[in-house]
């Protein structure tokens, strides 16, 4: 009899704009890596057909889970491409979703122009309705306004519904008589509630999302429908990833597609804190650099920061993080990723003041860089790359893109040169640095903006575009070391394969830490707890193996923003609330740099984490698979010149594989050439290999 | 010196600056406790160098930058080289270059290595400043004695020791003394985390770099502001205003302005203005200065960083004694109506140069409610709420409607109606769109945004609208925006509260305010607009059927949901014969 566990594969694949990538896992640490181009009539079929292709590379093995990271969610949403969706709300707040709280990014730009409001005016209908702060009926629901909102939405074909009401996070049950109407009278329409979706205080935020939710909700049953019947032969069940890491089963994603929109960027950075903590790294940034854009997140104690006040839609933010208001407002738990517009396609210019920028604007997959001879004629940061020899001139991706050196040399020489009365390779590494400082903000965002140093930190680089820029950006923030793993380009699809199971539940329960009575508070996470096992129930995985941790949002009275906390397993009821006090202050003053012991501490709300581990792949496991598969051979030595900056100059490089660092220790300047990406390792940096199969990058 | 330009580095310390800038706004944001603050984000981040010239901005209210900017010379004045590490000097003083009372300052010196490289620097609007009336915004007042606690910029902290007997000093005065003295503490530290920012940049650079950077990002401003004026054409340019009333229903004030273009340099001069009068809306030349450099900055198409290096072309003249540029002690706490006539006359100026790039008249500023509900003990749980409508149509689109006015900046929000309920006695009972108002045009002004609150205490009202005489005008044939309204219900009946830029009401518990704020101007002719785009503003109930046909000739067959293109074109020709 085989053994079930040695033969069972798990399956990940990550869909996105244009590639699919897929990850099968099979026994001893063996991958089987795919990329195939993403047609969305048949993307299921085509993810099968690799699946196919590893179980026959696996005879006897049979597939063991299915994991699926997307971009369906977040697209969208950018491309408005969600349901006819309308909205109930409470008399009076129907433009809420428009005037997004009179926010705008950027201060000063005449002809801006807001994102149009995801459910319109005409879909927008009000009810006479209304909570207290305390939850208490003012106006009871008048039914009839309900009905004839209905009859309206009816009219205008629409496809989901949002119900969002005043206080409903206190009091719901002015939204489920609404909620219960619409599936009585519009039985095929989808629906959701805001107390259901998020039951938290800020009305905008709350409606907003579920606005967001109902949107998506028949987007993603269509797609989960197409794509469940095309893998089913397969595999009975589908996971998919969440923005905040955890994987949920097709069930609950369908009931909460808000929980996906950062699907794709989050299996990256789920990838690379699976990573730190194996390899013992407590501090660490994440950062995956693609064509367009750059994204980063902070690894702390082996977990990636969390946020919940997001926006989608609002395109990619270079402005502050304290002006929102171009997007839609979106507050699940996600990861706290930040993102600026600066990928390999990114393209240079000179200002009107003289000065060199890079990005936003790109040159996406069509025309492309001027390099990659695809109709691109303006100069962008794959070019300056080529220019300055980091990337090889000649092809790339094991020779499917051919690079032509000279058209990167002159779209750089026309644009750049005679503006800046620099050299070509002066005005390439410009553009480089350039590149750099603005990545250098994502990095900032989520390091110093949160009162950490990222200099106590090392860097995880991946993303096609990521490991060229890594040491230099991590030299100019002071990081000493960075890792590149192994598939640095697949990353994101390894990263499936770590998820586990994870839900959140939120509960708000405004009081004071002083004044509270700390035995009924803790009996409120048991009936957070008590939701879980019926979802658990619902969704038929083994509520033993449930990980239940239990967090409290506290602020000082009268501050708005909350620190969450985790409410330590053993405490007692008697030590909580001296406990949490005494957290609460330092956390505060390390995040801030003061405590105030006299004032009052409030209580926002209760969240319970469940999560349910899943197998995964072990990093150990993939670099003992990669040092047995290594390249013995010595290749003979290439070298190639490259240009690292005033101080170093142009420097001969050598130009090696990852197999050629295994057992060395060896000095910058080198080029790392890999199917997926390329490792730059300027002067005054050595690399080596670790057991991971991660090139250890060390300053 | 003679600094090369280094367009790299340049970029890099830019971002690096702004970070920090943005470091302290958040900073703020997170850890003041008035609504006002920590919701609505009414706040600006600063840096400075060691000469007291702007280097860097966060990102919040336009006008801002020009406090921080007037108050440096007095800091630099009163304490130049006694400043010691720790220190945070805190000012409010409109003769000493703030704004009004509620406008507090705080700003740190910055040392390295054991000299002074700089100051970190925040304003806050605060929920309230004593004096006669709440909020520190009353009309009524002639003196600045009569408007609140004066803070003649001294030190909050020395060497890192909180100055107790100023706070308690403060919280004894003002009405709102959590809220005051908490915001004061999130300033304080903003001020350190830019403090530490700045310290780090230049462990890493070092001062003679850092400083040389400097030097170049404000030649760089410089630079980017001069190309953007050099392309307006050179000539004088005039607007005439007269301001709604002199602050006690008297009659309306003259303003003029003079915009005078040579080359690559900009003189605005307010010869012509009327002289300062006894109410409280005189505004300090500081704030008329930073009134003329937001109007400016908001329509270059330039995102150079904000420092001085910006506006160091723009000189600002104004007539000693005149309302934009009042004598001591003239009271200014309800300076806000005019501050934002100022910018709009600006505008309206610049639209003759440029007119491409300069949009009808929006609501006139930002409006605002102060609720002090009355209590038996203790101090009032206030409401300071304040919103706006939108923006004027622009030559090629409409206006943004439902939005912050441009020259605010970035960073306010409206506040949510669940946050101001658990804190103050009152219900929000709407806010939204008010159909068939705004200026119609080939590109529509911003509907009226209206605003809704039922008090629960009996308490006292101050109700601001920056225009009630004049209505937002209208450009190219645009139609002008819609008047405001105020409408107090009880019990049924509904009064209409007088046309003021300043009620001050008292009120009951269980009544109504109603607040329909302006509506945005116009921007060509109406018949031009495109009958599509009237038709969404029919199916939106944005505007009547009947509306969309007596302002824009276009007939919508409601029915069908579609335009009637016969009876369109007809009416069109009738109206307009080709």
């Amino acid at each position: 009899m085989p053994n079930d566990t040695t033969l069972a594969l798990r399956v990940a694949f990550d869909i996105g704009g244009t590639f699919t990538d897929v990850v099968v896992a099979g026994a001893n640490g063996r991958l089987f890596t795919y990329k195939i181009l993403t047609l969305p009539d048949s993307v299921g079929a085509d993810v099968g057909r690799c699946v196919a292709d590893a179980l026959g590379q696996q005879p006897g093995g049979h597939i063991a889970s299915l994991v699926h990271g997307t971009t369906i969610a977040s697209n969208a949403v950018l491309e408005g491409k969600g349901a006819v969706t309308g909205l109930i709300t409470t008399k009076g707040f129907r433009d809420e979703l428009e005037i997004r709280r009179l926010g705008r990014p950027g201060v000063y730009d005449v002809f801006w122009e807001r994102t149009p409001p995801l459910i319109p005016r005409r879909r927008r209908l009000e009810v006479s309705e209304r909570m207290t702060v305390s939850g208490e009926v003012d106006t009871p629901l008048e039914v009839n306004d309900v009905r004839e909102a209905l009859h309206t939405l009816r009219a205008q074909g629409v496809e989901a519904i949002a119900v969002s009401f005043l206080h409903s996070y206190v009091n719901p049950v002015h939204e489920r008589q609404a909620t219960a109407l619409v599936r009585e009278l519009l039985p095929g329409v989808m629906v959701c509630a805001s107390s259901e979706v998020l039951p938290e205080i800020r009305e905008y935020e709350r409606t907003s999302t579920t606005a967001l939710n109902a949107y998506l909700m028949p987007v993603v049953n269509r797609y989960l429908d197409q794509l469940e019947a095309q893998l089913r032969q397969y595999h009975p069940s589908l996971l998919i990833m969440q923005s905040n890491g955890g994987v949920m089963t097709t069930e609950h994603a369908r009931r909460r597609p808000v929980h996906m929109i950062e699907s794709g960027p989050a299996a990256g950075v789920l990838a690379a804190a699976s990573l730190a903590r194996e390899i013992g790294l407590s501090q660490a940034v994440a950062f995956d650099m693609g064509g367009t854009t750059v994204k980063a997140c902070l690894i702390e104690n082996g977990q990636p920061v969390e946020t919940a006040e997001g926006e989608v839609g609002a395109g990619i933010n270079l402005a502050s993080r304290l002006s929102k208001g171009a997007g839609y407002a979106l507050r699940v738990p996600a990861y706290d990723i930040a993102e600026v517009g600066a990928g390999g396609g990114s393209l240079a210019w000179v200002d009107e003041g003289g000065a060199l920028r890079v990005g936003p604007r790109s040159a996406g997959a069509v025309p492309g860089p001027a390099c990659y001879g695809r109709g691109g004629t303006a100069p962008t940061i794959t070019d300056a790359n080529v220019t300055l020899g980091y990337m090889n001139p000649e092809k790339i991706a094991g020779g499917t893109v051919p690079i032509d050196a000279a058209a990167a040399r002159a779209a750089i020489d026309r644009d750049l040169c005679t503006r800046l009365g620099l050299t070509v390779q002066n005005a390439a590494h410009g553009v480089h640095q350039v590149a750099n400082a603005t990545m250098m903000r994502a990095i900032r965002a989520v390091t110093t903006e949160r009162g950490r140093d990222p200099r106590e930190f090392s860097l995880i680089a991946f993303g096609g575009a990521g490991p060229i820029h890594a040491a230099e950006l991590a030299a100019s923030l002071g990081i000493g070391r960075v890792y590149v793993p192994l598939f640095p380009g697949l990353f994101s699809a390894l990263g499936l394969l770590l998820a586990d199971l994870r839900y959140d539940y939120v509960q708000s329960v405004p009081g004071r830490l002083d004044s509270v009575d700390p035995v009924p508070l803790l009996r409120e996470f048991d009936v957070l707890a008590a939701r879980v096992r019926e979802e658990v129930f619902r969704e038929e995985i083994s509520p033993a193996g449930v990980q239940l941790e239990r967090f409290i949002d506290l602020r000082y009275a009268r501050q708005s923003s909350e620190l969450t906390l985790q409410v330590p397993e053993s405490v007692s009821a008697t030590e909580l609330l001296q406990v949490l006090a005494e957290s609460f202050h330092s956390e505060h003053e390390r995040t801030y740099g003061y405590r105030r012991e006299n004032d009052a501490i409030a209580i926002v709300s209760l969240r319970l984490k469940a999560t349910a581990p899943a197998r995964s792949v072990g990093f150990r496991e993939l670099g003992e698979s990669f040092a047995r598969t290594a390249d013995e051979a010595e290749n003979p030595e290439i070298t190639r010149r490259a240009y690292f900056g005033p101080q170093s100059g142009e420097r001969e490089a050598r130009v090696l594989s990852r197999s050629d660092l295994v057992g060395k220790i060896l000095a910058g300047p080198l080029i790392v050439e890999e199917f997926d990406t390329t490792v730059v390792v300027p002067p005054g940096w050595q690399a080596e290999v670790d057991g991971y199969g991660n090139i250890v990058l060390r300053h | 010196m003679d600094q090369q330009f280094d367009p790299i580095l340049i970029e890099v310390l830019k971002n690096e600056l702004t970070a920090v800038a943005e470091e302290m706004g958040i900073t703020m944001k997170r850890t003041a406790r008035s609504l006002g603050a920590k919701e609505g984000a009414d706040f600006s981040t600063a840096l400075v160098d060691a000469q007291g010239q702007l280097i860097a901005q966060g990102l919040t209210i336009g006008v801002h930058l020009g406090y921080i900017m007037g108050v440096m010379p007095w800091v630099l004045r009163k304490f130049g080289g006694s400043l010691q590490p720790g220190d945070v000097i805190v000012s409010n003083d409109p003769y000493g270059g703030v704004s009004h009372f509620p406008d507090i300052v705080l700003v740190m010196p910055i040392f390295w290595r054991d000299s002074l490289v700089g100051f970190s620097a925040i304003v806050e609007h605060h929920t309230d400043i004593g004096g006669r009336f709440p909020g520190g915004m009353g009309i009524a007042c002639a003196e600045v004695y009569e408007e609140g606690v004066r803070i003649p910029g001294v030190k909050l902290f020395s060497q890192g020791k909180v100055n107790q007997e100023l706070l308690d000093l403060i919280a004894a005065n003002v009405r709102a003394p959590e809220d005051v003295l908490g915001d004061l503490e999130a300033q304080a530290a903003a001020c350190r985390r830019g403090a530490r920012g700045v310290q780090d940049l230049l462990d890493k650079y070092g001062l003679e770099k850092f400083t040389a950077c400097n030097v170049q990002l404000h030649q760089y401003s410089e630079r980017a502001i001069r190309s953007c004026i050099a392309a307006i054409p050179d000539g004088e340019y005039v607007c005439e205003d007269l301001f709604e009333d002199d602050g006690l229903g008297g009659p309306g004030v003259q303003l003029k302005l003079t915009i005078k273009v040579r080359g690559d340099s900009v003189v605005v001069d307010f010869a012509g203005t009327a002289p300062q009068v006894r109410s409280a809306i005189n505004v300090p030349l500081n704030l008329t200065r930073a009134c003329v450099y937001v109007a400016f900055r908001s329509i270059l198409d330039t995102d150079a960083p904000a420092n001085s290096g910006l506006v160091a072309p723009i000189q600002v003249t104004a007539p000693e004694g005149c309302v934009v540029n009042p004598q001591f002690p003239a009271a200014v706490g309800a300076r806000g109506m005019m501050m934002w006539r100022i910018i709009d006359m600006v505008f309206a100026a610049l639209a003759q140069a440029i007119p491409h790039k300069v949009y009808a008249a929006g609501e006139g500023g930002i409006n605002l409610l102060v609720y002090t509900p009355q209590v038996q003990e203790g101090v009032p749980a206030m409401l300071l709420d304040m919103y706006s409508t939108g923006w004027g149509a622009r030559p090629n689109k409409d206006g943004v409607e439902g939005v912050t006015p441009m020259a605010a900046g970035g960073a306010t929000r409206s506040l949510p109606a669940e946050m101001i309920e658990r804190e103050c006695p009152v219900l929000i009972e709407g806010f939204g769109f008010v159909p068939d108002t705004g200026g119609a045009g080939q590109f529509r002004g911003a509907l009226s945004v209206y605003r809704k609150w039922r008090f629960l205490n009996d308490g006292r009202v101050l109700l601001r609208t920056c225009r009630v005489k004049s209505v937002p005008y209208g450009l190219a044939g645009g139609k002008d925006g819609t008047p405001f309204q105020a409408l107090l219900s009880s019990n049924g009946a509904r009064t209409e509260l007088p046309r003021q830029m300043l009620i001050d009401t008292p009120v009951r518990r269980g009544e109504v305010l109603l607040h329909v704020q302006p509506g945005a101007g116009g921007y060509g002719y109406p018949f031009a607009r495109d009958p599509e785009m009237v038709l969404v503003d029919v199916l939106d109930e944005k505007i009547s059927p009947a509306y969309a046909e007596r302002e824009y000739g276009v007939v919508i067959d409601v029915e069908a949901g579609r335009v009637d293109e016969e009876k369109t074109k007809l009416i069109r020709r009738n109206i307009h014969p080709t």
